[in-house]
Parts: structure tokens; sequence; C-alpha cells
């Protein structure tokens, strides 16, 4: 059972070998794809947040590679970092994090709005800036907010 | 292989160019939506490469794809920039698996198949970010929830990718 490279035009198309009998539910085998994804979603979130939160909770803000400052998520404060698109600034306050001005043209990471849990970030892409949180204290004050 | 082309040759021209219009078209509508997200599209632009498979074959996909990034970009104007490279490997990386999938995986129907470009688009394009722009390996910690959504927008667009097949008459 292999499926027919090119179509016909001349006549009426054969059958793809795999047709669900309900578009929106699928063929058998498409649903175990679904399932296998989800499981190796769920397996794979739980390794990669695993490692986070430990510690006060912290902001770090990265300019390309390198590690550029880290502040307290709980202490207020307006930073200017030098991205690659020009100064873009950064304010901590009320426990969030968001950045208020970037230089660059989608303005997305400005629009993205304010992050406070820990594991949560925000990104520059023309800046070349990244900012996140870590730290269980930013988890627990996930918790209390939620 | 004769000189002259066939009445099926111009065919396929003509429903490779109509492809192509639809997949700029809804690639513009795309990028010009209100942002749901920095890196959350629905991924409209991916369902003419999945009604390509069984009205072109695996190859004309492919070239389709690669021209709707390249002529979609020169629409939005964003040819070369960050957002263009990201958007070229993702579009890459799923018509890739997708084509190779549809050809060597026959039980999956397009809902499957749209299935595996969603993944291969989300991580084709994080890596690209990781490798070129951000360097920060932090940034993987965005990957579940976005993964999450692709496959929810993939399975909408295998699912709308089936119902066309059926209206155009491929039973």
């Amino acid at each position: 059972m292999l499926r027919p490279t090119v179509l016909p035009f001349s006549e009426i198309q054969p059958a793809p070998v795999s047709r669900p009998s309900l578009p929106w539910l699928g063929t058998a085998a498409d649903r175990w794809l679904l399932l296998l994804l989800l499981l190796l979603l769920a397996g794979g979130s739980r390794l990669l947040y695993g490692e986070l939160g430990q510690g006060p909770a912290m902001v770090d803000i990265y300019v390309g590679k390198r590690p550029f400052a880290s502040y307290p998520l709980g202490e207020s404060r307006r930073v200017a970092v030098p991205g690659e698109a020009g100064e873009t600034i950064i304010d901590i306050a009320d426990n969030h994090v968001q950045f208020l001005s970037s230089p660059c043209r989608g303005q997305q990471c400005v629009h993205a709005g304010a992050r406070h849990a820990a594991g949560e970030m925000l990104v520059c892409v023309p800046g070349r800036i990244m900012v996140t949180i870590r730290g269980s204290e930013a988890r627990r004050i996930d918790a209390v907010a939620e | 292989m004769s000189e002259m082309a066939t009445l099926d040759d111009h065919r396929r021209t003509a429903r490779w160019l109509a492809l192509l219009l639809l997949a700029v078209g809804l690639h513009i509508f795309e990028a010009s939506m209100p942002n749901l997200g920095p890196w959350l599209k629905p991924g409209l632009a991916n369902i003419v490469t999945l009604l390509a498979l069984p009205l072109l074959g695996v190859r004309a996909a492919c070239t389709l794809a690669l021209a709707r990034v390249v002529i979609g970009a020169l629409f939005s104007g964003t040819l070369l920039t960050p957002t263009f490279i990201i958007s070229l490997a993702g579009a890459l990386a799923a018509t890739l698996i997708m084509a190779v999938a549809w050809q060597a995986l026959p039980m999956f129907s397009l809902v499957g198949i749209s299935l595996f470009g969603a993944v291969a688009h989300m991580l084709a394009q994080f890596v690209v970010v990781e490798a070129l722009f951000i360097q920060q390996h932090a940034l993987y910690y965005l990957l579940p929830p976005l993964l999450l959504l692709s496959l929810l927008t993939g399975w909408i667009n295998g699912v709308i990718a089936e119902y066309v097949t059926r209206r155009i008459g491929i039973r």
C-alpha cells in the first residue's frame, strides 16, 4: 500500500490510501500520533521545568550569548539594555517585569506585556535580548496570585 | 519524455500557480493579522502545502512552500530579516517532514501529516532562534506551551485540508 506520488489530472483521481470517515477525527493512526506527541510533550515538560525554581525570585537579562545582569524581581527598577537594535528599556515593578520600549521594528516584545512567574520569559529577537524569571519565590507569588 | 507539453502538464502548472497564489495570500493575511503572541500563528499557509501533496506530489509541494515564503516576504517587506529566516526554516522543515511522512507512512491522513508539519515547524524555529539570535538554552522553557498550541492548530489545519480535498473531488 503505497500512495500514488502524483495523481492523474485527466481522470477522476483514485482515493488516497488513508481517508478518515469523519475528517475532524482523523484516522486511527492520526489519533495515536496525537496521543504519542502529547505524552512526549508532558514527559519533556516535566524534565524541562523540574530544574527551575531554586532560590529567591530573580530576573535574568541576556544580550546575545552573554548574561547581561540579574536583579531581584521584588525590587522596582528600570534598566537600559544595549541590545543589537539599540537601547531597550526593561521595567521591573510590582513583582512583574516587562519591555517598556524597544527600538525594534516589530515591537512584539513590548506588546507581550508583563511576566511574573518562574520559567516565564520575554524575548526581543531583533535586539537579541532575552529576559527570564527563575526562583521558587516567583512560584509562590504565582500561586498566591492565582 | 516528449518535447511537447501535454494538456496535463499545463494543468499541473496552472494548479501549482493557483495554489501558490492561495498560499501567498494566506501568508500575507497571517502576517497582517493581530498577533496572538510573538511566535504564535495558526499556520494557515501550511494548509496549501498539505493540499499540494495529493494534488501535485511531493516535489511540487516543496517548491510551492519555498516560493510562498520568498514571495510572501517580498510583499510583507521582511525579506532577509530575522522574521524571514525564522519563517523559512519553519516552512522548509515542516514541508520536508510532511513530504517524507506522506510518502513513507500511508496510514496517516492529511490530519496526521499536518501534525508532523506543525511540530517540525515549531522545533525548527526554536533551533534557528537559539542558534542565530538568542543563544540561550533557557529559551527552550518556552517550547512546551507553544508545542501544545501547535498540536491544536496542526490538527485543525489537517482537518481543513481533508475537507477541501473532499470538496474538490479527491474522494
